[in-house]
């Protein structure tokens, strides 16, 4: 296997550990081997350990320790964290976000559409088999 | 320049000296019983009584709860709500819910006092039914129980 | 199919120093629960230990207590129970039920 992401500037991250877990990040310096700064929509500039971020196959062309600003309009006009956002990887977030923030009645109404999904999958399978 | 942190008035988990329950509950939510025989059934609240304790009926059509009177601190209370908003619960008090003093039975003869109660649960559940009337997933919703699942999380689950 | 209504803990051992403890509570790992903010949400919870009263019947003993506090940084809870539990219980899980509930 030959390494596909690396820890370089400009590089899409995710936060995977503490209070801000799950945001977005792009490394803007390389402080150490170990540690990096980073910055993104809603997450002020830090340094932050590698261990901490998840490396995503999406790249922003930034010059090195770009200035909020500009980083903002870079990621802006090439739409990395949209790009993410689309991807399966993305969504999946999304959609887990969006699970948890779900009501009984709405956990129900989920089981109860499964439950449905299954019936017809099982009826049209039935029939396959049925055939043969 | 004064400090807003210390100025918050600190929320009291004491009961109130008049009885009155911490009101959590609203009126037609759906809440989910925690113990007892009807444990884990999704029932509506119908009225905050005194000393913390719920209302909350079935209906007993949907899932055999009748009306009775259950401790709010053994509920969770959903963020579903049903409109009971023109409810008559005028018939509904303590003496209903009283327990006739144990003489022989009678088989086959239902007590007054039983009649009675009969006649106030449906009264008060025909009402309930009318505001279900469109809805049929939430009558199944309410028919349904509630039970927790291995890897389930209540410290982070919405209701 | 009754309903599961309590969440899964495991009964950890007494509180403890180094070479004494304190029998008369117990500490309680509950599934689920890492951080000592999510341990929160189980303070004041009732907890109980169903036990097989004796070798040859199957005849079911309850202890019942409560959380009284959180215990480290990991999640773990404190409980006070109405008699204290079997050290030889060690390690079994325990029901941690969901009330009362605080809104």
């Amino acid at each position: 296997m030959v390494f596909q992401r690396f820890v370089q500037i400009g590089r899409l991250s995710l936060i995977n550990f503490g209070k801000q877990q799950g945001k977005v990040v792009v490394i803007l310096d390389i402080v150490d081997k170990n540690r990096v700064i980073v910055e993104g929509p809603g997450v002020p500039r830090r340094v932050l350990s590698v261990k901490r971020i998840t490396l995503t196959p999406h790249v922003v062309s930034i010059p090195r320790g770009v200035r909020s600003g500009l980083l903002l309009k870079k990621l802006e006009e090439q739409k990395t964290v949209e790009l993410f956002q689309q991807s399966s990887w993305g969504k999946k977030l999304a959609h887990m976000e969006r699970r948890k923030e779900l009501t009984d009645f709405e956990r129900f109404k989920v089981a109860h559409l499964k439950r449905q999904r299954a019936m017809l999958i099982n009826k049209a399978m039935g029939k396959l088999r049925a055939k043969k | 320049m004064k400090i807003q942190r210390f100025t918050v008035p600190r929320p009291t988990h004491k009961a109130s000296s008049t009885g009155e329950c911490k009101a959590h509950v609203r009126p037609g939510q759906v809440v989910i019983i925690l113990s007892g025989g009807f444990a884990g059934k999704r029932v509506v609240a119908l009225k905050n009584l005194p000393r913390g304790f719920l209302l909350v009926s079935g209906p007993y059509k949907i899932n055999g709860v009748p009306l009775r009177r259950v401790p709010a601190s053994r509920v969770i209370p959903t963020s579903t709500l049903v409109d009971i908003s023109k409810i008559d619960l005028s018939q509904v008090s303590d003496a209903l819910f009283k327990k006739e003093k144990k003489g022989r039975k009678v088989i086959g003869k239902r007590s007054a006092s039983f009649e009675n109660f009969c006649k106030v649960q449906s009264t008060v559940d025909t009402q309930i039914l009318s505001a279900l009337k469109d809805q049929p997933l939430l009558k199944k919703y309410l028919d349904t129980k509630f039970s927790l699942v291995d890897g389930d999380k209540p410290h982070e689950m919405k209701f | 199919m009754p309903a599961r209504l309590y969440v899964k803990g495991t009964f950890l051992g007494f509180r403890r120093s180094l070479y004494s403890q304190r029998c008369s509570t117990s500490l309680i790992g509950v599934e689920g629960v890492k951080t000592k903010s999510d341990a929160r949400f189980y303070l004041g919870k009732r907890v109980a230990v169903v036990y097989k009263k004796s070798s040859k019947s199957d005849q079911c003993g309850m202890i019942w207590g409560k959380i009284v506090a959180t215990h480290g940084n990991s999640g773990v809870v404190r409980a006070k129970f109405e008699s204290n539990l079997n050290p030889r219980w060690m390690g079994r899980t325990v029901r941690v039920m969901m009330y009362p509930y605080k809104a």
